[in-house]
């Protein structure tokens, strides 16, 4: 028989590491949304959203619908024809565990009632959810799993293509990840999958919905009582006497190939006899778990909602939604760092404080957001980054560009220097124009022509922020010519300066600031208004 | 401040961004009457982007707009300053520069003197940023019904870019000698072909305290004619030359500028693409705003490619590509038209190929 299970798991590894390395490589072509646009034959976050975790936690703490939980509700509803089928044959990090596993040549081991740990873990992410803390990203599967490919091997695929001085710095939070995702393989050595049948969360929530289920394991009089069904299980699904741990078993029906004796069937639910004992859940145990559980998901967020205030306010990519909503769906899986161009796009460490962690941010000293670019928001999963069309993208202000008249080389009179004015150019906001500075005047009063040096002045009505100007001060000015300490022009975030809305059109916001910026200069009419000839002059 | 003040700079920058209305010189010819009417008729229409451009300035300007004002240089409260400051450096805010002066014109139309200036303004505006000759002379003619004063030797442009040879001439009789900072009159001379006239004009000119200034613009005036040797000599004539007048910026930079073009000319007849080996060749010669580097890839006796690599300058970038578009189809610098209104950095940018190339032989030469 073919091993369809294995075949499926593979295609889905295979896929998810191509979502990852191949459709979101951002290079290759200038026309970055164009490109993308291209590759993207299915969405590049469809594991994401496939995970329900992700879609329903961030759907509680954002209070409000996010389509991935339309593919989330997918997922579940394939779990009640086929319990936790996403565990047993979709989830890539559980592939990988079962890879691990076969390496290291672990056999199966149950460890009783501790398989009850994964719902406290759920209950403490849904109760936190509900007071406004997303805690997913730290335990859900697939952010785990994107995240930690992330940082451990999406900078390789960089060196090696691209070159190694374009990998942007580590920083605390990507020890963090990675320390998170080699502890869930080191559990592996206790058992195996051991996360996956004991502490992930995303495959309780599937359990749950495993109580609907429609066709479950069942264990008939052909029953040898070999054992060989507990060794083969991998989510520690089979308990001493042999019968099924309803809830836990996710459908791979590996005791089916291993039993000697064909006493093992995956019938209808409610066809002939039904299954030997129910659910093993102590009243204890649930009230203590769930007890336990509230009391964290209600500490965390209390814990870290006084926490350390923001050092800086970050700028977000083109399309956030505002800051505290963009906190509560950000699920902190790092898709849009790993397709954005250049690394304009880097994680958060602590400085953000704890909420902030491993949250994207811009990082313009390191690179500029390319115009011609929208990918972050069309592969977050959880709408934390607005999907924008290109059009829509460039009118989206994410901070607004300041000139340090102090150090800016013309402005202090130090030499002529244009380059951020170039960049904004080439870049087609021409946000940033010349003023004459230092302007020597004759005798007469006239001024000099020659004299003085053109200076950038930062437009506000045109800028978005995009900090290409920035990147490029100080890559040649800082870095290369050693003239300044940091960036004469810095990108800020904050009220006034970008656009963070959860609907709406930015287009329609850059008109109406338009609007109202005619009305404040309106001139008075009774001069006659601006005639190009007037009367008197014919 | 006058009208005068929003001149100067843009005159070196002009064509790329705002000229929509300029004809390339002698390509069309018109009658007198002709230009008469075409001053006529496009004068009085308001240029088609007019009613797009809204009105806009900054709310601490002073509309007064006061004929002499003796406080503190401040771009944000005196209107002349503001044009020189922030209208001139920004191609993009020009109209918008227009339709503020219209707006000042129709607010001070009762003060004659005001009104002179407005008008004179538009004028040069229209001359310098936008090339639109028709325009510039429709509103100076006003201006000077209103007592202001309009300098000929712009008139005479306009009429010669307007395509009227004859009214150019006979209003340059105003102008009996070249008493202008940069030698604007040899070189329209030169330009509109009277190259005798022009180096007559430059003498007369080195004679009476600007040699660099006058032998300088006599060097261009043979170059433009291709008659290179006698360009070196009058080169050479504005390096030794000793200013009794002028400017002292002006002297310098008229020398650094008889330097590069000596250098450059000099490499002009040796000059053979096909005795230069394969290779990508760098070099750098001096622009408006410093030096201007270039990078030139020759391959199997063919000029490749011309990069420019690094420059100062603000507003030339027809030139940029355009220069060396020219070099690349003549596979060689000369008789490469300098871009209209940016004729330093076209020049440059031809030096310094020539540097370049020159570099290539040199090496070639060596082994």
């Amino acid at each position: 028989m073919l091993p369809v299970r294995r075949l499926i798991q593979g295609t889905c590894l295979a896929g998810f590491l191509a979502l990852f390395f191949w459709m979101c490589w951002p290079y290759g072509s200038k026309q970055y949304a164009e490109a993308f646009r291209a590759r993207e034959i299915v969405d590049a976050e469809l594991f994401l959203t496939l995970d329900p975790l992700v879609s329903v936690s961030t759907a509680i703490a954002g209070r409000m619908f996010v389509w991935s939980l339309a593919a989330g509700a997918g997922m579940m509803l394939v779990g009640v024809l086929l319990p936790r089928a996403f565990c047993g044959y979709v989830c890539p990090l559980g592939t990988l565990f079962d890879v691990f596993d076969r390496l290291i040549g672990r056999r199966g081991r149950p460890f009783g009632r501790w398989n009850h740990a994964r719902f406290v873990l759920l209950a403490i992410v849904l109760v936190a959810a509900a007071f406004g803390v997303l805690l997913s990203g730290f335990v859900a599967a697939i952010p785990v799993l994107t995240r930690a490919l992330l940082f451990v091997l999406a900078p390789v695929q960089t060196g090696f293509l691209k070159g190694w001085y374009l990998v942007p710095p580590a920083n605390v939070g990507h020890v963090l990840s990675i320390v998170l995702i080699a502890l869930m393989f080191a559990l592996s050595l206790l058992g195996r999958r051991f996360w996956c049948s004991y502490l992930c969360p995303t495959g309780a929530l599937l359990s749950l919905f495993s109580l609907l289920r429609l066709t479950e394991r069942r264990l008939t009089g052909k029953c040898v009582k070999c054992g060989c069904c507990v060794g083969a299980c991998s989510f520690a699904a089979v308990r001493e006497d042999f019968s099924t741990r309803t809830l836990s078993c996710a459908s791979c029906r590996a005791c089916r190939g291993a039993c000697p004796a064909g006493a093992i069937e995956f019938p209808w639910r409610w066809s002939g006899a039904k299954n030997a004992g129910g659910v093993d859940l102590s009243r204890r145990g649930v009230l203590a778990g769930l007890g336990g559980a509230a009391a964290l998901g209600v500490g965390v967020p209390l814990a870290i909602g006084d926490g350390i205030e923001p050092r800086e306010l970050p700028i977000r990519p083109p399309g956030s939604v505002p800051e505290d909503k963009f906190l509560q769906l950000c699920v902190r899986c790092g898709q849009c760092i790993k397709v954005c161009p250049n690394n304009v796009l880097q994680p958060a460490g602590f400085e953000l404080g704890f909420n902030g962690l491993w949250t994207p941010k811009v990082v313009a000293d390191w690179s500029g957001c390319e115009p011609s670019c929208n990918n972050c928001g069309q592969v977050c999963p959880t709408e934390a980054i607005r999907a924008l069309s290109l059009e829509e993208k460039r009118a989206a202000r994410i901070g607004l560009a300041e000139i340090n008249c102090g150090v800016c080389l013309p402005h202090v009179g130090r030499e002529a220097c244009q380059m951020c004015v170039d960049e904004c150019r080439m870049a087609g906001y021409n946000a940033i124009e010349f003023v004459r500075v230092g302007s020597e005047v004759d005798e007469k009063g006239e001024p000099l022509e020659g004299s003085g040096y053109l200076a950038p002045v930062v437009r506000e009505d045109r800028c978005v922020g995009c900090g290409l100007c920035q990147m490029r001060c100080r890559s040649i000015n800082v870095k290369s010519r050693k003239l300044l300490d940091g960036s004469a022009i810095r990108v800020v975030a904050g009220p006034g300066k970008e656009d963070r809305v959860v609907s709406g059109s930015y287009l329609d916001l850059k008109e109406e600031r338009a609007r109202q910026r005619q009305q404040r200069n309106r001139v008075e009419e009774e001069t006659g208004g601006t005639e190009y000839l007037p009367d008197f002059l014919r | 401040m006058t009208a005068a003040v929003v001149a100067c700079v843009a005159i070196q920058w002009a064509t790329v961004w705002g000229g929509q209305a300029a004809m390339p010189q002698g390509s069309v010819k018109r009658t007198l009457a002709e230009i008469e009417a075409l001053i006529q008729k496009v004068g009085t229409t308001q240029p088609d982007w007019w009613d797009s451009v809204p009105l806009t300035y900054p709310p601490t300007l002073d509309l007064n707009w006061p004929l002499r004002d003796d406080g503190p240089w401040d771009a944000s409260r005196n209107v002349g300053q503001y044009l020189w400051d922030v209208i001139n450096p920004n191609p993009d805010r020009w109209k918008e520069g227009i339709k503020l002066v219209n707006h000042l014109m129709i607010r001070h139309k009762d003060d004659r003197a005001k009104l002179a200036r407005s008008t004179e303004t538009l004028g040069r505006m229209f001359h310098d940023l936008m090339e639109d000759y028709a325009r510039a002379v429709f509103w100076w003619r006003i201006a000077a019904k209103y007592g202001g004063y309009v300098e000929p030797i712009d008139l005479a442009h306009c009429y010669w870019r307007l395509g009227c040879r004859e009214m150019a001439v006979e209003t340059l009789a105003q102008a009996p000698s070249d008493y202008t900072r940069h030698g604007a009159l040899i070189k329209l001379w030169a330009d509109m072909g009277e190259f005798d006239k022009a180096l007559k004009l430059a003498e007369q000119k080195a004679r009476a305290g600007m040699p660099t200034v006058g032998y300088l613009a006599a060097g261009d005036a043979c170059r433009l004619a291709g008659r290179y040797d006698e360009a070196l000599a009058y080169y050479r004539k504005a390096l030794a030359g000793q200013d009794a007048a002028g400017r002292e910026g002006d002297v310098k930079q008229g020398k650094e500028r008889a330097k590069a073009s000596i250098e450059g000319i000099q490499l002009f007849d040796a000059l053979d693409v096909t005795r230069v080996p394969d290779g990508t060749y760098t070099a750098a010669s001096l622009a408006y705003a410093g030096p201007l580097h270039v990078e030139v890839t020759v391959q199997g006796g063919r000029i490749e490619a011309v990069r420019v690599t690094r420059h100062g300058e603000k507003q030339f970038y027809s030139a940029l590509t355009d220069t060396p578009n020219q070099i690349i189809a003549r596979q060689g610098v000369k008789g490469v038209d300098a871009v209209t209104g940016a004729t330093m950095t076209s020049e440059a940018i031809i030096y310094a190929t020539a540097k370049a190339l020159a570099g290539g032989m040199s090496k070639a030469g060596g082994r």
